[in-house]
């Protein structure tokens, strides 16, 4: 009951930040977010908790809670906090790889203007897009092999531990969907901009190449590239437990599928616990929710046009 | 020009793809049963002037005089994929397991259409609050990891059924992109000048949707079957790496470890033992029904692509 509890109260406090702000036109547009997060991370927990013990109820027998084991012994929270960290850090590292590789690919191949260049490109990444998450993890394990068996070298970083080294690799296999993601959404948005008025107006005068293209095209398209962003972010958190599971991290994602009882026979073995799963539920879709909220927020500072009209509905 | 060359090699892709995968699977479908259902203790092979023993997994295009584990004669046998650690012959596994699979996606995608056309529709033709209302749940349904939303309703409406539980699981994930793609053309049409004079003819609900939505919709929801039948397909291996599956499972009890043998399986099935292939570096079963897989969504993905291309008006 501790989760539905939870929720219930992040839902009520919703309701009241909505209640008393909402009847004033200044108030109600700075404080619209939070209403909207709590709303949303209340009807999570509030989901989780129902389908969790539907679930159990229907899988596992009446109420074989069993709270009291988690790792290495620690409590409910210290267990959630833990594994939030080691997953945030290696969220943070696959967020800025995959942007940096997906937005730079798409940047440098857009301003090229050749088709099959980029028509190539764009072939690549639909092979890569459809390669199950777990093969590439596999192929990438594969050549931790190799470079051991040639060199004698671990370059792991530890099974079942949260290493530097680890978390790296963690972070790469994890990084390369959300890549081919940006880079599938980074190449429409942009070479739609680059065919946009200003642009052949800035061509016309004879700006530089990379002026028009970091000024003209780039700018205007932040809103558009933060929304491929923040969905390339969902379909990374969506595959952690997936990734992490393979690689042994100890992170939200490996807890999570212990936590629902799923075990690999003679290698990882999960109990059942609702308390636990729920709690690894919430973190992720708060961090999901949180970065959501905070790119809307960015998306209208970038863009007056979305502010104005986000004051005007508001008010 | 370009574009329509870039099409036309996309649809040969396609078609090549398609062509290799269909005799694959044909030839597989017709290789004995006891091929895929029996299991093997090893064979014997030339190897020079001598015969040699090689036991299972056997590698990719390796003739064999087969013996079972009572070291019975079993006949002579071709494996042209290889087999996997029971000596049964993958090529025939994965085109058995592709039947279930494809008709299992054909499932989900067709609960996809309905679940998202139906909330598309009560966005783009209902009310504010049928709008609110689907945005509200689109907006809870994401706050969740999809792979761990589909497992949870999977465990949760397991007792009343295999199939219908992972038609549901896996089609509460997916549904908001085509509850986006109806809603936006619905409002795209309405925003138009012929609907508008259409409407104040007094064009009934159903005449207008038939006259003046379906003829934007239908191309669209055509595109975005392959894309769907390619994403479900991906998550269903995805699942299967997770030890979430349809089929049956046999164990194999050995002196020093038991061995779980897959029963009529489909094509995530396939995959539940890739951990355990890849702990003792038998590559051949996790290559195989993995690399089906991905070679089956990127001939979808090609397809949606080819057919994007073909309806210009459509994106």
């Amino acid at each position: 009951m501790l989760w539905y509890n939870v929720g219930l109260i992040t839902l009520i406090s919703a309701l009241v930040i909505t209640e008393v702000t909402s009847p004033f036109a200044d108030l109600w547009p700075r404080f619209r977010w939070l209403a909207t997060l709590g709303f949303k991370i209340g009807a999570v927990l509030v989901g989780a908790w129902g389908l969790i013990i539907i679930a159990e109820r229907t899988t596992f027998g009446p109420l074989s809670m069993l709270s009291g084991d988690l790792i290495e012994g620690w409590n409910l929270t210290q267990t959630i906090l833990v594994a939030a960290l080691r997953s945030m850090v290696v969220m943070l590292a696959a967020t800025a790889l995959g942007t940096l590789i997906g937005l730079g690919t798409a940047y440098v191949t857009v301003p090229s203007g050749s088709r099959s260049f980029l028509g190539s490109i764009a072939l690549a990444s639909s092979v890569v897009w459809v390669i199950p998450t777990f093969l590439i993890a596999a192929l990438v394990q594969e050549f931790q092999a190799q470079v051991y068996g040639a060199s004698g070298v671990g370059i792991t970083g530890g099974y079942g531990t949260a290493t530097a080294l680890s978390a790296a690799w963690v972070a790469l296999v994890l990084a390369i969907r959300p890549a081919v993601y940006v880079f599938r959404q980074a190449r429409v948005i942009l070479n739609d901009e680059a065919h946009a008025d200003h642009v052949r107006a800035a061509k016309a005068m004879g700006l530089p190449r990379r002026q028009i293209y970091r000024r003209h095209v780039l700018r205007p398209a932040t809103t558009a590239l933060a929304s491929a962003w923040i969905s390339s972010f969902r379909i990374m958190i969506g595959s952690l437990p997936l990734v992490e599971f393979f690689f042994a991290y100890p992170g939200l994602g490996m807890q999570l599928i212990l936590a629902l009882g799923i075990t690999y026979p003679g290698d990882l073995t999960g109990h059942f616990q609702p308390d636990l799963a729920i709690g690894l539920i919430a973190v992720m879709a708060a961090l999901l929710m949180t970065l959501e909220a905070a790119t809307s927020a960015l998306q209208r500072k970038l863009d007056p046009r979305l502010h104005d009209v986000t004051w005007q509905m508001a008010s | 020009m370009i574009r329509l060359a870039w099409r036309l090699a996309l649809g040969a892709i396609a078609a090549l793809l398609l062509a290799l995968l269909v005799g694959l699977f044909i030839y597989g479908l017709t290789i004995p049963t006891k091929w895929y259902t029996g299991v093997y203790g090893g064979g014997l092979t030339e190897s020079g002037p001598t015969r040699v023993i090689v036991q299972p997994p056997f590698g990719p295009f390796s003739r064999l005089d087969v013996f079972t584990i009572e070291v019975q004669d079993a006949g002579s046998h071709l494996y042209l994929l290889g087999s996997d650690p029971g000596g049964r012959d993958l090529l025939a596994l994965v085109a058995r397991g592709a039947v279930p699979s494809l008709q299992l996606i054909g499932f989900v995608v067709v609960a996809r259409l309905l679940i998202g056309g139906g909330m598309g529709f009560a966005i783009g033709f209902g009310s504010r609050l049928a709008a609110t209302i689907a945005n509200s749940i689109g907006a809870w349904i994401i706050g969740f990891p999809y792979l761990v939303l589909a497992i949870v309703i999977i465990e949760t409406l397991e007792p009343h059924g295999k199939v219908p539980a992972f038609v549901i699981g896996m089609a509460l994930v997916g549904w908001r992109d085509v509850a986006e793609v109806v809603s936006q053309r619905i409002l795209y049409v309405r925003s138009q000048s012929f609907a508008e004079a259409s409407a104040s003819l007094g064009t009934g609900a159903f005449r207008f949707l038939r006259l003046h939505v379906m003829p934007f919709l239908a191309p669209l929801l055509a595109i975005e079957v392959p894309f769907q039948a390619s994403a479900t397909l991906v998550l269903l291996a995805e699942l299967g790496y997770l030890q979430v599956y349809v089929g049956d499972v046999v164990q194999l009890f050995g002196v020093n470890e038991t061995q779980s043998l897959l029963v009529n399986p489909e094509l995530g099935q396939l995959l539940a033992n890739t951990r355990r292939y890849l702990v003792y570096r038998q590559m051949g079963p996790v290559l195989v029904p993995a690399i089906s897989v991905a070679a089956l969504a990127l001939t979808f993905e090609l397809i949606g692509s080819v057919l994007k291309g073909r309806w210009r008006f459509a994106r």
